[in-house]
């Protein structure tokens, strides 16, 4: 090799070195330049173990123990909004910066604490009590969800100023306007969208003319409005003000036909409650065995975080035993202590099967708490030292087509003039009638002939008696079959379950949401009569009263206001009104025709659907919305099949001509708005909120700004928000109960609604003085909350005696009684009856067929709203697959832009039984295509010996179009989506259309119109 | 029953692999520089004859490694910051104010070193200028030799140390890494300078024949070490050895590292001790410098990147992938580049006339 070819390749091999060293090494210099050019390349360091970390919110002085707040921080006590728990959490606050940095729980908080501390303790003191390490007794913790949620303040996915669509509705295409401006075109209307005319609120704001004199039971034109939010998130009371009272529309609706309102009205029949639907939780501290069917305490389940406490504590501290039954296997069942506790899995859907099942062997074998259900009312009850009562020997009208059928037998039916309304029952001792106030047990079992007053003879059959005809329509076997588990396993649990007395209890909730939802739900809380423990220590217990904050309260009414308005005419969604006094109706008797079927389902027993809005709205029956706004509210997510049922006729502006969505994000729901309106995180904005159930004492969640929302503001220097708008609305509109004089005090003075602190910090007072005032607030319980910040706000609002008390309960995020001991028992007693028929189901007919629902539970199916099985419509052969629902531990349906929840658990897996699985040839970690009639997903399949064979697990909270999946423009620019948002699957676009509804809607339960998404048909095959 | 689900945060790597070019390199540079500069005191001998290739490793090894060192601060422009910020109870901060100072006497040596060569056996003609003027510098020599030693050994504490120092990584906490670690850079550097000798410097038979037994000393140095490390822990029960015998116990992975460091030491050693037998032997023995440089790279990588793998708290290991842009694959190509590129230049400057014939052969190198 002579020297120059030498040179040459030595040439070439060192500029081939420096050349992959310069692509190497560009970033560091990239980053380098950066930082010195921006100034970011570094701050001197301050502590040789923490670096420049921030100083932590607290130091305890080892030696005297005393409390030292770092500058610059406080630690708010304010409310979660990471899921509908709503817990009370502690907000770590960067006061210099205006940011959350961290999320823990209050202290002072029942949902937060085991041992809550005592309500009066100063906070210093509280605080001070989170230092050292007591173990898990001096924790109050947030879950993983609610700590995360405060990247939602800052999330690059916020809207934070008003936009209009300027595309075709759901492009994604928008501008953003004044708030002025948004006020402006949603009352007045116009040629807003270059479409042709659009009606504004002014237009239909009609609170008398009738919109069809030919169904004058449609109400007023008024009614064209529809206002839905989510949940009750602490901030629904103006929002029905708004509704009902201020601008006069009848209908309102949010997410609890889409989330567990099967559940909820199947226990509101048995609480002999249809209006509030109350449920019950168990007495965690007392009981002895406790059946999960459907629920999961320590996996999902509200309180969340509070029963995964409880069952962690029961289940190590004392003797207790659980059973959960589902078909797909939580984190509530715990191998560490296998000993206690099992796990039965069940074929979806087959929860009515399995608990119809349990009531047949508890009655044929004579295992119910008969002492219990022999007592007629509440003098038999006090008498026999019973816990509660129930309507078992109360008589039931059995005969068909009678004008009492199905109802309840009463004194007056008997011709009695003294204790007219009095239910009828049979003396044990006598056999003679009497009513059911008397101290004395009554006959359990009746069936007799009686002539009625008015001359008629009907069959009446005590409630007991029906309860055991409709256990007894099918054997053991066939409803093992049902339910595919083992009759050996049924019997040995309904032995179990009535082992313990009353300290046993079955608990349910979201799992019953199938195509028999109320049936379900009503047989499952069936077997807690069966052993009579409601509101017996280890049984059930219903919670306890919330403060009232702003409804008619001790100081502010706020509830009332002149010039209220009183909504009339029918829901859009049907419900708690019946087809049968309807003048559709009626015409159809008048000219001779058969009235049934109706055109779509009615529901009697049901609060107004959600489920049901839209697709009436849409359609036309009963009758058309014009304007639509929508607060938060996710139906197009969170329904299963909606989006299939309604995606098109949503987005034709001729059905719907307005839809407002107000929301920090945009969700799927909101999607499709013309307008969007922003609104404020929890963190930023006033509310309050209470616990569903599961808290004995009293309480009432606060939430406050901890700091400066980061919405934009109004002219009039408001953030923009749901209340912003409402109240800008309706002033602009002159509605009553906003602007100047809307808010009464306790001595008829008026005070203004024209601004939200107007609002809530008067509900505050209101809170403040409910069962008692509570003390003022110390300048140190202030100064280390942070509510120092908002004293002016309180002043300026307040009255002198009023605003000191208000901060009291800011600085403590809520109101709490006195908790009581472990072992109290409940301390709230429900005083209504069980009822085991329940005569407002019973005496009301199903509008598409015209047959009477029964009264107590009885076994059905999945069916559609005309009555047919499901198979029918999908065969098992086509579809052998049956898909169920289960609610996430990490994620809500609104929590997905929180990355480090992503990062613990970035997607949703498709669960399958690991033997389906092989059988199909799919392994862990392929990709599969799940399909059912109403759609398809892909996703990745995770074999699971944890699901029952047959069943396909989906974990709902994934699977996200919007809230940041989806890229939007907004003035020509785009908001880019973010993949890791939308990754997994949402199992409700697979829900099915009902094929017999007439106004093509999603499938919802045939007797309340919750959405069915358990027990969808499906198949699934490998995807490549 | 399998287990369904996996649940941890995603954390990024504290130690890039930027960190283990800079702890292979720096290494590399420390101990050949001891070597240079006991030729400096120890003159006419064959410790004077091993500084050309001392010299070279050093040199080559030593200008590469601060620029890998920048690349690992995350943001390199902060680095000033180490000047601005003393922070005397951190090794990291100390190493800071090491690196200069070594830096200094490498390369203030080299240059007095290289002068007097080519002032003896003159300098090609674009490097006329490296002797200009008539002062020798030859009293400076001494004291730049040094101040290179001091900052070599400065070098090799305060990087063991940085590591050592974490209380939080057992596998880290252990004295014994600072000698672990400076042993295997000898070994490392040795055999580049075995390397050096054979291919581009006319070294004879003895010269490489003492090279190859300071290698072999350091073979030995890093086995002592080793063993030191396992039966003090063993003994101590110290976290560092628990923790290892932890990982040896459940991952298939550290039971692989372990068994290839044990079976690379013997090997290089059982060779060593072999070619130092015959003539033949010692001229092939810088067939052994890449697997002795893989050896001491490796353990870098194992000490620095998979040790982050083993969980603080909890069970497994975290999975980690080598990114394969700058902060990772790309990187390390780069920096072995640079060198590379160093390599294509230096050895014609310091081997001058004493640069191996491009004809000569393997049998003329055993001979010579």
């Amino acid at each position: 090799m002579d020297n120059k070819r030498r040179n040459l390749l030595k040439g070439s091999a060192a500029l081939g070195g420096l050349g992959v060293f310069g692509a190497g090494y560009v970033d560091p210099v990239k980053k380098a330049a950066q930082g010195l050019l921006s100034g970011s390349a570094g701050e001197p360091t301050t502590d040789r173990i923490t670096g420049n970390a921030l100083p932590p919110e607290f130091r305890i002085d080892a030696e005297t123990g005393e409390l030292i707040p770092a500058e610059g921080q406080v630690v708010s006590l304010t409310q979660c909004l990471g899921c509908w728990t709503q817990c009370g959490i502690r907000a770590r606050v960067d006061t210099v910066n205006n940011r959350v940095l961290r999320i823990a729980g209050n202290p002072y908080h029942p949902l937060s604490h085991e041992k809550p501390q005592v309500y009066d303790a100063p906070v210093r003191e509280a605080y001070t009590g989170l230092g050292g390490d007591p173990g898990i007794e001096g924790r109050s913790a947030a879950c993983a969800r609610g700590a995360a949620m405060l990247e939602l303040l800052d999330n690059p996915q916020r809207i934070t100023r008003p936009m209009k669509r300027v595309g075709p509705r759901g492009s994604g295409q928008w501008q953003t306007i004044s708030f002025e401006q948004l006020i402006e075109e949603v009352t007045e209307g116009g040629d807003l969208f270059g479409e042709g005319r659009v009606d504004g609120l002014r237009a239909i704001h009609d609170t008398e003319t009738l919109m069809d004199p030919e169904n004058p039971e449609y109400g007023p034109v008024a009614n064209r409005l529809l206002v839905t939010d989510a949940g009750p998130d602490g901030r629904r009371a103006i929002v029905k003000r708004f509704t009902f009272n201020a601008f006069g529309t009848r209908n309102f609706g949010h997410h609890g036909s889409y989330c567990g309102l099967g559940y909820r009205v199947g226990s509101g029949a048995l609480f002999d409650d249809m209006k509030g639907f109350t449920h019950a939780k168990l007495d965690w501290d007392r009981a002895r065995f406790v059946i999960f069917m459907g629920t999961a305490p320590a996996h999902a389940g509200n309180p969340y975080k509070q029963q995964g406490r409880q069952l962690a504590s029961a289940r190590t501290d004392r003797r207790f035993e659980y059973v959960v039954v589902a078909p797909s296997l939580p984190n509530s069942s715990s191998l560490a202590t296998r000993g206690n506790n099992n796990w039965v899995p069940i074929r979806p859907a087959g929860d009515s099967a399995m608990a119809m099942a349990m009531i047949r062997w508890i009655i044929d074998n004579e295992r119910y708490d008969r002492d219990y259900l022999i007592q007629p009312g509440p003098a038999a009850q006090e008498a026999a030292g019973e816990p509660s009562w129930s309507n078992a020997t109360h008589l039931v009208v059995s005969s068909e087509n009678h004008a009492l059928t199905g109802r309840i037998l009463r004194g007056r039916d008997l011709g009695w003039t003294d204790s007219a309304g009095d239910s009828v029952v049979v003396d044990a001792v006598s056999g003679e009638w009497m009513a059911h106030t008397m101290p004395r047990p009554a006959e359990l079992f009746v069936t007799r002939e009686v002539v009625l007053a008015d001359g008629s003879t009907v069959t009446v059959k005590s409630a007991m008696q029906r309860l055991a005809d409709e256990a007894r329509r099918l054997t053991l076997s066939e409803y093992s079959a049902e339910c595919d588990v083992p009759e050996a396993t049924i019997e040995a649990l309904a032995r179990k379950f009535t082992s313990y007395g009353k300290q046993a209890v079955i608990n349910t909730h979201g799992g019953v949401m199938n195509g028999s939802a109320f049936y379900t739900s009503y047989a499952i809380v069936m077997l807690n009569a069966m052993v009579g423990n409601l509101n017996a220590p280890g049984g059930t217990f219903v919670k306890g009263k919330p403060y009232t904050n702003t409804g008619a309260g001790e100081r502010y009414d706020m509830a009332n206001f002149p010039g209220k308005i009183g909504p009339k005419g029918i829901f859009l969604s049907r419900s708690r009104t019946t087809y049968e006094a309807s003048s559709e109706f009626r015409r159809k008797v008048e000219s001779g025709r058969n009235p049934y079927p109706a055109k779509a389902p009615w529901y009697p027993v049901s609060p107004p659907l959600f489920t049901e809005h839209l697709c009436s709205a849409l359609e036309g029956y009963p009758y058309q919305a014009k304007i639509w706004i929508n607060h938060m509210g996710n139906p197009i997510y969170g329904q299963a099949g909606l989006r299939e049922a309604i995606d098109q006729r949503l987005k034709d502006p001729g059905r719907i001509g307005l839809i407002i969505g107000i929301e920090p994000f945009i969700n799927e729901t909101n999607a499709y708005a013309d307008y969007l309106v922003p609104d404020l995180v929890t963190y930023e904005g006033w509310g309050f909120s209470k616990a569903w159930a599961g808290v004995k004492q009293r309480m009432t969640s606060a939430r406050w700004p901890v700091v400066e929302p980061r919405v934009e503001k109004t002219a009039d220097g408001e953030p923009i928000s749901m209340e912003a708008f409402l109240i800008a609305v309706s002033k602009r509109l002159g509605l009553p109960g906003f602007g100047d004089n809307a808010i009464p005090d306790a001595d008829g003075n008026l005070h203004p609604l024209n601004t939200a602190a107007d609002w809530y910090l008067r509900g505050a007072a209101n809170v403040a003085w409910d069962g008692g005032p509570v003390p003022e607030a110390a300048e140190d319980d202030m100064r280390l909350t942070g509510v120092d910040r908002i004293a002016p706000v309180l002043q300026a609002h307040l009255k002198p005696e009023e605003w000191r008390r208000a901060a009291y309960v800011f600085c403590r995020g809520g109101r709490f009684g006195e908790a009581p001991a472990k072992d109290a028992g409940p301390v709230t007693h429900w005083q209504r009856p069980a009822t085991i028929w329940n005569e407002k189901v019973g005496s009301n007919r199903h509008s598409l067929t015209g047959d009477y629902f029964t009264g107590c539970p009885t076994w059905h199916p999945p069916r559609f709203a005309d009555g047919s099985r499901v198979e029918r419509h999908y065969p098992v052969d086509q579809w052998p697959l049956r898909l169920t629902s289960y609610k996430s531990h990490l994620q809500s349906p609104h929590s997905i832009a929180a990355s480090r929840l992503r990062q613990i658990h970035p997607y949703n897996p498709v669960g399958i039984n690991t033997r389906d699985a092989e059988a199909a040839g799919i392994q862990t970690g392929d990709r599969v295509r799940l399909v059912t009639p109403g759609g398809s997903v892909e996703g990745v399949a995770l074999l699971r010996d944890g699901v029952k064979r047959g069943a396909v697990a989906i974990e709902h909270g994934y699977g996200h179009r919007e809230l940041g999946a989806r890229t939007h423009t907004v003035d020509g620019t785009p908001l880019p989506g973010d993949e890791a948002i939308g990754a997994g699957v949402n199992l409700n676009d697979l829900g099915l259309v009902d094929p017999t509804h007439s106004s093509g809607n999603a499938w919802v339960d045939w007797v309340t119109g919750a959405s069915v998404r358990q027990a969808l048909p499906a198949r699934i095959e490998k995807v490549g | 029953m399998n287990v369904a689900e996996i649940i941890v945060p995603q954390q990024e790597v504290a130690w890039l692999p930027w960190a283990v070019q800079y702890f292979f390199f720096v290494g590399l540079a420390a101990t050949a520089a001891i070597i240079a500069g006991a030729g400096e005191f120890l003159r006419g001998g064959r410790w004077q004859r091993l500084q050309p290739a001392a010299l070279l490793v050093a040199v080559s090894t030593g200008v590469v490694a601060p620029i890998a060192l920048l690349a690992d601060l995350h943001q390199p422009g902060r680095f000033y910051h180490f000047y601005t910020d003393i922070t005397p109870w951190s090794w990291m901060s100390l190493g800071a104010l090491i690196l200069p100072v070594f830096m200094t006497g490498l390369i203030g040596y080299w240059v007095l070193w290289q002068r007097e060569r080519f002032k003896e056996q003159g300098a090609p003609r674009w490097l006329a200028l490296w002797t200009a003027g008539h002062w020798s510098g030859r009293r400076l020599r001494p004291w730049l030799a040094a101040l290179m030693i001091i900052g070599a050994i400065g070098i090799l504490v305060y990087t063991g140390s940085e590591v050592m120092i974490v209380k939080a990584r057992a596998l880290w906490h252990t004295e014994w890494l600072i000698l672990n670690l400076a042993m295997t850079a000898f070994m490392g550097s040795l055999a580049a300078m075995l390397y050096a000798q054979a291919r581009i410097f006319r070294a004879t038979a003895g010269d490489q024949r003492f090279t190859l037994r300071l290698f072999m000393l350091a073979l030995l140095g890093t086995g002592a070490g080793a063993l030191g490390w396992a039966a003090g822990g063993w003994i101590t029960d110290s976290v560092s050895f628990q923790a290892f015998a932890r990982l040896i116990g459940q991952f298939a992975y550290w039971r692989i590292v372990f068994a290839l460091s044990v079976g690379v030491g013997i090997s290089l050693l059982v060779a060593a001790l072999w070619m130092l037998r015959t003539p033949r032997g010692v001229a092939l023995s810088w067939w052994m410098a890449p697997l002795a440089l893989l050896a001491a790279w490796s353990f870098r990588w194992a000490v620095l990147m998979d040790v982050q793998t083993v969980p603080k708290y909890g069970a497994g290991l975290y999975p980690y992938h080598l990114p394969l842009g700058s902060d990772g694959l790309l990187g390390i190509l780069g920096i072995f580049g640079l060198w590379l590129a160093v390599m294509m230049v230096l050895p014609g400057i310091i081997a001058g006339r004493e640069a191996a014939n491009e004809s000569m052969k393997m049998s003329e190198v055993a001979h010579g």
